[in-house]
């Protein structure tokens, strides 16, 4: 299964990819802002999607909306990593297609069993 | 005042009035010179505050990097000994009881090794939100330095205004009670999906 970060931090990037490649997932791939993974997923057959909400020129929430208005996409399932956990945010990330939600700091357990939920 | 080529005096109270009021014109002119100086001086010390608190972002971001760098090869070699532990293990099975269980030790510790220096690199997901929690303070001397600006332009000041860079981050980004967040985030999601499924 391969995996798109979408995420500005480089720090972020690099701890989500040890942690999945720790639980499993070792085909991922990067993107710095929602306008690159926009790119990327039009390159990539990206099966799974995680992205952050605060990013530059594109936010992970429009991200979102982006990537399910395209049909082709549509089905991939999002999920947001974001220090964001206010109910109201909570809300619009879900009501706009994420999958489910997580809060930064993380552990590999929560992110291992949020991916579980969505993927089975 | 003038009747015909006359000069009409003023009325003393009049006079009084304006002599009061060039005064206190004066006197305001004063005060906008003695603090235009300071304005121009806190003007330009926002730049070099914003500059100095990017340059901690970018130095804990350096050495989170080291540090990750260090962790992963930690985290490789202890795989690689815990391989070699179970080829030792699978490969000889006569080998006396007591290595065996020095093997074993030498596994289980590895393993726990493993499992610390993950719970290092969870840590080490402060410097992405403590970079957010510094977007947020430049982002308020930004907004001062504009401010600043916006004062010294009406007081004939002329100067180059400076494009600030795009500065993405959570107001409210901590690091501090993830277990708890999550816990009321995960509830969210809960009640949000019953409404979804009724």
């Amino acid at each position: 299964m391969k995996i798109l970060i979408v995420e500005d931090s480089p720090t972020m990037r690099r701890i989500i990819r040890n942690t999945l490649k720790r639980i499993g997932y070792e085909d991922v791939e990067e993107a710095e802002d929602g306008v690159e993974g926009v790119s990327v997923l039009g390159n990539s057959n990206i099966d799974f999607i995680i992205t952050d909400w605060n990013m530059p020129k594109m936010s992970g929430l429009d991200f979102i909306k982006q990537v399910k208005s395209k049909p082709e996409y549509a089905e991939v399932p999002v999920l947001m990593v974001t220090t964001r956990s206010v109910e109201n945010d909570v809300k619009e990330a879900l009501t706009a297609g994420a999958a489910s939600y997580i809060v930064k700091p993380f552990t590999p357990q929560v992110l291992k069993e949020k991916m579980d939920t969505i993927l089975n | 005042m003038t009747e015909g080529n006359k000069l009409t005096p003023l009325p003393p109270e009049v006079l009084d009035d304006i002599v009061k009021l060039v005064t206190s014109v004066n006197e305001m002119i004063q005060n906008f010179k003695a603090i235009r100086e300071p304005i121009i001086e806190s003007s330009n010390s926002v730049p070099q505050a914003t500059q100095q608190l990017d340059k901690v972002t970018e130095e804990t971001e350096r050495v989170t990097h080291k540090m990750l760098d260090l962790v992963e090869g930690l985290m490789e070699r202890g795989m690689d000994t815990a391989m070699i532990v179970d080829e030792l293990l699978a490969s000889n099975e006569e080998r006396p009881q007591e290595d065996r269980d020095r093997l074993e030790e030498i596994k289980e510790n590895s393993d726990a090794d493993q499992n610390d220096l993950f719970l290092i690199m969870d840590a080490l997901q402060f410097q992405d939100i403590t970079s957010q929690q510094i977007n947020h303070a430049n982002a308020i001397l930004d907004t001062i330095e504009n401010k600043l600006q916006s004062l010294l332009s009406t007081l004939g000041e002329v100067f180059d205004v400076q494009e600030h860079m795009e500065r993405c981050y959570d107001p409210n980004a901590t690091v501090r009670d993830g277990e708890t967040r999550q816990k009321i985030v995960d509830n969210v999601i809960e009640k949000t999906n019953t409404g979804k499924e009724t």
